[in-house]
């Protein structure tokens, strides 16, 4: 007996139900069931035993959850690594040492290919040994060198055997991510749909969700921003959305305030987690609210010093890569500056991201916010500088629809911030970009293109 | 850039700075006025502000990479910041250096 029995027992209830829509393609519970079989047996025959540290090459497809579904079973160390990482591949696989990859492309044929690689890591170990299934995931790395963080996949997977509602969701994170592995598990927990799209684009999510009937939306705040600016949700049909979650970055209130107006039937709910941590449970104030509530029955929170520390019983065994983050009681460090008001806290930012302006902080996240309601302006990302005068200036590096002269833009930022923030908060420094600053998994990148010769090069 | 343009940006960017500080807006600039300190014309906010733009401007029409505000600045003996004036010559001696140094 492995430790999915209880899912597999859910999906035998409901043979006929679907668990994915993949390239506009239904894919029902005993189709699925009888793939993991399928892999079972191919497992066994090229000899991959309980232990083996697996990566799994491949987007989000019936096939890749499959093969995911037959390896936690039999008690590997999941490695899942997606084409948004590609540049990194050979790093991560040897960060994790990875003895099998098995790929599967895009018409679903799969490879499997062995690397000699002996396993040093004492965590990993650790796991090994105790017959329990691991998960390594990486973090995003967009605030210096990924960590890959070593998961014992039992924790990950308690608290979805609490049943819930079953509802068709719309799958934007990637399965190398902590919220698409949260996603997945949560639906086929409940027996419910996944739906993949092949395109991010705004008008792609729409559409598919008009065709399947969508009712979860989990995406991020950058996504909703380009929603609203593709406008893409006055071309479908959206009223099937019943809710939509964010999480990963701040939300621009002003985002959250135009979303919830345009999906006045659609509950609005902000979510929490880390990699290190998993994902927590969470309940907004209401649809229009940054307020929010997390915890859980597995999640302990405080707040030291205006930052966020949790403690999970679902959290990493540790870094295979870096010293263990957890301080000796077990509680993490989110690094999330936070505002408290009773049972509810609101999210400001990255520590690491605050801007401090002769002495005073400002928050990146509650500048773009003011930005992104100035006419013509698409997108943009606000910045620390180091500044000989003030210690560190904001600098906000915008894209626009329609190009414009870059003296007489910078006046008009100006003029447009004075009545809505405090001095300090005003960019110094104002940049037009041409490349677009999110990433591949639609979270806002900050971080600083590499310098070169002159600031200026970057305007236009 | 010679001296005079560099005095006439500084005064377009000045008066553009200030355009929107009803108190300040339309005062008279010459090569004597007071940028920072007692009686000067700008807060530091304003300074920096400033000091950026004329950066910016400069390096986008002369395609150089001159810095106004670095520590080279900061040690100066008088500060370059002091007046209109004092800011002109510091421009152009960042110019004229930097155009030594292609050279």
């Amino acid at each position: 007996m492995g430790c999915l029995t209880w899912l597999f027992e859910r999906f035998a209830s409901e043979p006929s139900r679907n668990f994915m829509i993949w390239r506009d393609q239904p894919y029902t519970y005993a189709w699925l069931t009888e793939r993991i079989r399928e892999w079972q047996a191919r497992l066994d025959a090229a000899d991959v035993l309980p232990g083996t540290v697996v990566a799994i090459e491949g987007d989000y497809s019936p096939q890749v959850v499959a093969l995911m579904l037959a390896l936690i079973e039999r008690g590997t160390i999941l490695v899942p690594l997606t084409a948004s990482v590609e540049v990194h591949k050979e790093e991560f696989k040897q960060i994790a040492e990875v003895q099998v990859v098995i790929a599967i492309d895009g018409n679903e044929q799969s490879s499997l290919i062995r690397r000699p690689t002996e396993v040093r890591n004492d965590l990993t170990r650790k796991l090994i040994a105790s017959g329990d299934p691991g998960l390594v995931l990486f973090s995003s790395g967009s605030t210096g060198k990924s960590k890959a963080a070593l998961h014992n996949f039992i924790g990950l997977l308690e608290k979805f055997k609490t049943p819930r509602h079953s509802m068709v969701t719309l799958t934007f994170l990637l399965l190398d991510h902590i919220g698409g592995i949260n996603t997945l598990l949560y639906v086929l927990s409940n027996t419910g749909c996944v739906v993949t799209v092949e395109d991010r684009d705004p008008d792609h999510v729409c559409a598919a969700i008009e065709r399947h009937g969508v009712e979860v939306l989990p995406t991020s705040p950058t996504f909703l921003n380009l929603l609203l600016i593709s406008e893409a949700y006055k071309r479908h049909d959206l009223s099937s959305l019943k809710r939509v979650t964010y999480g990963t970055e701040p939300m621009p209130e002003h985002t959250l305030q135009r979303i919830h107006e345009i999906l006045p039937h659609a509950e609005l709910l902000q979510t929490y987690g880390l990699s290190e941590i998993g994902i927590m449970r969470s309940k907004s104030r209401s649809s229009d609210s940054l307020w929010v509530k997390v915890g859980g029955e597995d999640f302990e929170t405080k707040i030291q010093d205006g930052t966020l520390w949790i403690k999970a019983r679902s959290a990493m065994l540790g870094y295979l890569n870096a010293p263990s983050p957890f301080d000796a009681d077990g509680w993490f460090n989110t690094g999330d500056a936070v505002e408290v008001d009773g049972e509810y806290i609101r999210i400001l930012g990255r520590t690491s991201e605050i801007i401090n302006v002769g002495g005073q902080k400002v928050y990146p996240a509650e500048v773009e916010s003011v930005l992104l309601q100035m006419p013509n302006v698409r997108d943009v990302a606000v910045t620390g500088e180091p500044n000989p005068i003030t210690g560190q200036i904001v600098v906000a590096r915008f894209n626009l629809f329609e190009p414009e002269e870059v003296a007489q833009f910078r006046k008009r930022v100006r003029d447009f911030c004075r009545d809505r923030m405090a001095a300090f908060k005003i960019p110094a420094k104002i940049l037009i970009v041409e490349n677009e600053q999110y990433s591949q998994r639609y979270k806002k990148m900050r971080r600083q293109p590499a310098a070169t010769g002159g600031t200026t090069h970057e305007s236009q | 850039m010679n001296r005079s343009d560099v005095m006439d940006l500084i005064v377009t960017t000045l008066h553009d700075l200030l355009a929107s500080d009803p108190a300040k807006a339309g005062l008279p600039i010459e090569e004597g006025t007071r940028l920072y300190g007692p009686e000067g014309l700008l807060d530091s906010l304003r300074l920096v502000s400033l000091v950026l733009d004329l950066e910016q401007e400069i390096n986008d029409r002369m395609d150089t990479a001159i810095t106004i505000a670095d520590s080279r600045a900061m040690s100066q003996q008088r500060s370059p910041f002091r007046s209109v004036g004092s800011l002109a010559d510091y421009i152009v001696r960042l110019l004229a250096d930097e155009q030594q140094q292609a050279a």
